[in-house]
């Protein structure tokens, strides 16, 4: 296993260069207080839209969990699960679940009043982030820059009629805008709209998904995304991963490998990398996020970092982004994870095992 | 040979390649711009391992400029691309070419072409007449072009102590597909993908949910307990055979008792030799295209087909052109015209692919008067008849009608399933060949699976006779019919909008949504209220369909049926709403390739 040396001259937030950030001086390798010996029970499945991505996600965790020695098993959500958790008595849960459910906070509620300790956002900053346009609020009120944005509810363009609303967003806006549901991930419902007469179609594919649409307008640059691992030393983020794509970055090309390159690190300048580090990590912290979670953005030509989202269950899949950014850093998935586990066990029960 | 000095520049290789350079002239412009000395061979083989750029020769760039990376997502050089390639011959995605003519026409109507300068990106410029022919600004006549400045993608990266550059190839420069073999792969291979579509299906298994989109039989009425004492004699007395290979062709003793089951529809005239025993009649399917089509032959299917079956043709690159039906079935009318019009385009016509009974998806039956006026335009135009038929024996109201087998056994290649009368789980189906087709059928089955499974056809074998068959398939008939008239009475009282058939037989009502819902675009709204189907392109071979959808009534019960219909009229109505309030339509699906069914095991 790669142990990095703690940098001695940087303070966090540190930056995300080719060894691994974060962890590396979190805590001793050993022990129990490190996950192994601990009983863990993934959550993935569920019924959202995002189920298959659910169950790649839980399957890929647990594959690498149970390399690293720890006893781990997979639920799905349904109505045997508080059952099944009851039997288990996991000392910790992890849920890998995408979409509603998953990442609304509701399921985290559930867990909180059970008592099980859980990798991840609490359920309240879960809804924050769950929400883009609120979530969006945040950024701006602190300070960091994300798409002009509207929040269009169907029903105001049934008040309003269609025609007028679409007409007001093509001039107010001007194309291409970004057409999505506010809820939501896997670039489900979402379309990149570059004419006039392709918003009706983006709308009503959008509608399909939710009932609320957030249109934001397009900003052209380099697609990245940046993992944060929040250790005891507070939030680091891994080197980004930047998505060079023919085409949109839709479901096809962030499942079937192939039309995406991915570079990891990006091809940043080390004040670039500095930077959207940087922004990771204030987005992290803006939405009070615990753990891990995933910052989309866009490096515009003329050096702005635009933040599109901040993913609560960021996807754990073979072609997901935390995992290859993990991977560049220097981590073995395994002892990640693990240690990620452990980051979920309170201090006095960990160290009251044997 | 040149000696290869350095490892190559991965992306500024992968980029020209792209562009549409050949090898020979990218060994140029590296020995000339990057001082690095590789073989054209090396070239190659970085193009077939590591990028889906097929062979080419050209010596000119086909974007003549450096772009940057910031801008290498543009409108304006996928259309360049795009457009290179569509010259070539080769096929373009549904949004390449829309992307391409969009700005074909802004050009055309414009009288412009497109250029680019690294500091402005892409724009458009006037064409200068007799110049600029094509959809760009062409470089200056005798200049190579310029800049080389940022030739590498991180040329702008602060050059750290140690840092990997891309033309280095270190971890810092090079990018991944998360395939390396994404390069490697046959052309057939590449609609072989996962979509939206297919993923919103994972959720049909989950018993909140009622699907209507499988087409999983109901199994739960086979006497499985004593079944399973039958199975527990033939392992015990004749696993010696039961778990050895078998021969290729498949089990005698099951090949006799097929022709039991053919003899039900009127096949009389057939030999237990003219039986090649398949792994479903999928493998069938899949064993006649290969012995029968090249790429790009026509093979003519019913308007909607079934969608397996479709997957299979696409797989062997055949063309397939669709051909109407109505509540009769295949149109003769229709079909005789497909063929004239296949032959005054020069375009050969391997086969006809029908499901005469009951048909997958649209619900119909080909009427005896027909089969017979479908048999004769094959006969006098040559062309071969496949006739699949896995549900001829489900029919609700009356005896089965003889298959196009019956009346020509030279000209029709008959296949037949154990899946949907018994079980799927055994797979296994066969097909009734004359005997020089069925010489190469078995020799390609033996290439692919050496042989059928013996344990499977004895276990068949053993069912067939041990057991009352034909009860089995009259109580099948029953049920099924019992969900159909559920499901059509559920459709009445819940779906008036939309129109269906009222199928006799089979497993699937097609259902025509209304003016302007997009079957697809519909699904993520229907997962949510806990229903699933199948939209109507997964049977469409070009993308149409939208407009449709399949409903199946084999496996939920006549309860959950309602209740699925139910619940299927609220998401109808929500979206009539909805593309009303837009004024959207159903439209074509942009990319019919990727896999928008569900998988086999989903209900």
């Amino acid at each position: 296993m790669p142990v990095n040396q703690p940098r001695t001259t940087s303070t966090s937030p540190r930056t995300a260069e080719v060894t691994a950030p974060g962890l590396a001086d979190a805590a001793p390798l050993a022990g129990p207080s490190h996950g192994a010996g601990l009983r863990v029970a993934i959550l993935a499945g569920g019924l959202s839209h995002e189920r298959d991505v659910s169950l790649r996600s839980g399957r890929r965790v647990a594959e690498a969990l149970r390399g690293a020695g720890v006893d781990v098993s997979i639920h799905d959500v349904d109505s045997a699960l508080l059952g099944d958790l009851d039997a288990r008595r996991p000392d910790v849960v992890w849920p890998l679940l995408h979409g509603a459910g998953g990442e609304d906070g509701s399921l985290r509620d559930v867990l909180e009043l059970l008592g099980y300790p859980y990798v991840g956002t609490g359920p309240h900053a879960s809804r924050l982030a769950w929400d883009k346009p609120i979530a969006k609020a945040r950024f701006v009120a602190a300070g960091l820059v994300t798409p002009d944005w509207l929040t269009l509810p169907q029903e105001l363009f049934r008040d309003l009629g269609a025609r007028g609303v679409l007409d007001i967003v093509a001039q107010r806006f001007h194309l291409p805008v970004v057409v999505k549901p506010t809820r939501g991930g896997s670039a489900l419902g979402v379309t990149c709209v570059t004419r006039p007469d392709a918003l009706a179609r983006a709308m009503v594919d959008c509608f399909a998904y939710g009932d609320t649409a957030l249109i934001e307008r397009h900003v052209e640059g380099i697609e990245l995304a940046v993992s944060v691992i929040d250790g005891a030393d507070g939030p680091a983020a891994l080197p980004a991963v930047e998505i060079s794509v023919e085409g949109a970055y839709d479901f096809d090309a962030r499942y079937n490998p192939g039309r995406v390159e991915y570079f990891t690190p990006a091809r940043l300048t080390r004040s670039q990398a500095q930077h959207v580090s940087d922004v990771a990590i204030a987005a992290h912290r803006a939405l009070n996020l615990r753990h891990i979670s995933r910052a989309d953005m866009i490096l515009a030509p003329d050096g702005t970092v635009h933040l599109l989202e901040v993913n609560v269950a960021p996807g754990m899949t073979e072609t997901s982004l935390l995992p290859q950014a993990a991977l560049a850093a220097g981590h073995e998935l395994g002892s990640l994870y693990q240690r990620l586990v452990a980051l979920a066990v309170p201090e006095a029960a960990s160290a009251a095992r044997p | 040979m040149p000696h290869m000095a350095r490892k190559l520049p991965a992306p500024l290789v992968t980029r020209l390649l792209e562009e549409g350079l050949g090898p020979s002239a990218i060994v140029e412009h590296l020995r000339s711009k990057e001082g690095i000395d590789v073989s054209p061979q090396a070239i190659s083989t970085f193009r077939k391992r590591h990028t889906a750029v097929p062979a080419q020769h050209s010596t000119r760039r086909v974007v003549p400029w450096d772009v940057r990376p910031e801008h290498r997502s543009s409108g304006y050089r996928r259309a360049i691309l795009a457009f290179h390639r569509r010259a070539q011959g080769q096929t373009l995605t549904g949004e390449e070419a829309r992307n391409l003519d969009h700005v074909e026409r802004t050009l055309r109507e414009s009288g412009q072409v497109i250029t680019y300068h690294p500091d402005t990106g892409f724009a458009l410029v006037p064409a200068r007449p007799g110049i600029d022919t094509g959809i760009i600004e062409e470089p200056e006549a005798g200049m190579t072009p310029q800049p080389t400045h940022s030739t590498t993608p991180d040329e702008h990266a602060a050059p750290a102590p140690g840092a990997v550059s891309a033309e280095a190839g270190g971890s810092g420069g090079e990018g991944t597909r998360l395939d390396p073999w994404f390069g490697s792969y046959a052309q057939r291979a590449h609609g072989m993908r996962a979509s939206e579509i297919r993923a919103l299906f994972s959720v049909a298994n989950r018993p909140e949910v009622v699907s209507l989109a499988g087409g999983m039989p109901f199994i739960q009425g086979l006497p499985l307990e004593v079944f399973g004492e039958s199975l527990h004699r033939l392992i015990a007395t004749q696993g010696a055979t039961a778990l050895q290979y078998g021969s290729g062709q498949g089990d005698v003793a099951l090949r006799e008792r097929i022709l039991d089951v053919c003899a039900l529809e009127g096949i009389t005239n057939a030999h237990p030799d003219d039986v090649v025993v398949t792994t479903g009649s999928q493998q069938a399917l899949d064993l006649v295209t290969r012995i029968f089509v090249d790429p790009g032959d026509v093979v003519l299917a019913e308007a909607p087909s079934y969608v397996g079956a479709l997957g299979v043709f696409r797989s062997y690159e055949a063309l397939v052109e669709h051909v109407p039906m109505d509540a009769y079935g295949l149109v003769p009318e229709a079909l005789e015209r497909a063929l004239l019009d296949a032959r005054a385009a020069g375009k050969t016509v391997k086969f006809l692919y029908t499901i005469p009974n009951y048909h997958n998806p649209a619900g119909v039956t080909l009427t005896l008067e027909r089969r017979h006026q479908v048999l004769e335009i094959c006969q006098r135009f040559g062309v071969l008849i496949v006739e699949d038929n896995p549900y001829g024996l489900l029919g609700f109201d009356r005896e089965p009608l003889p298959a196009m087998r019956a009346f020509d056994s030279e000209g029709v290649l008959y296949l037949g399933s154990f899946s949907k009368t018994f079980a799927p789980g055994f797979r296994v189906g066969w097909v009734i060949a004359p005997h020089a087709v069925r010489e190469k059928l078995v020799l390609a089955s033996e290439s692919s699976i050496l042989s059928p499974s013996n344990a499977s056809q004895m276990a068949i074998t053993t069912y067939l006779n041990e057991f009352d068959w034909k009860g089995q398939i009259k109580s099948y008939r029953e049920l099924y019919r019992e969900r159909r008239d559920a499901m059509i009475g559920a459709l009445a009282e819940h779906l008036p909008t939309a129109s269906w058939n009222v199928p006799d037989g089979g497993f699937y009502v097609w259902v025509t949504l209304p003016e302007g819902i997009d079957a697809r675009s519909m699904l993520p709204r229907a997962v949510t209220a806990r229903v699933a189907y199948v939209p109507g392109t997964a049977f469409f071979y070009n993308g149409e369909g939208s407009g449709h959808m399949r409903l199946s009534y084999c496996y939920p019960t006549p309860e959950r049926i309602r209740e699925g219909v139910r619940r299927l009229s609220t998401v109808v109505n929500a979206e009539a709403e909805l593309v009303q309030l837009f004024g959207t339509s159903a439209g074509l699906d942009e990319d019919p390739r990727d896999a928008e069914y569900p998988s086999p095991n989903l209900a």
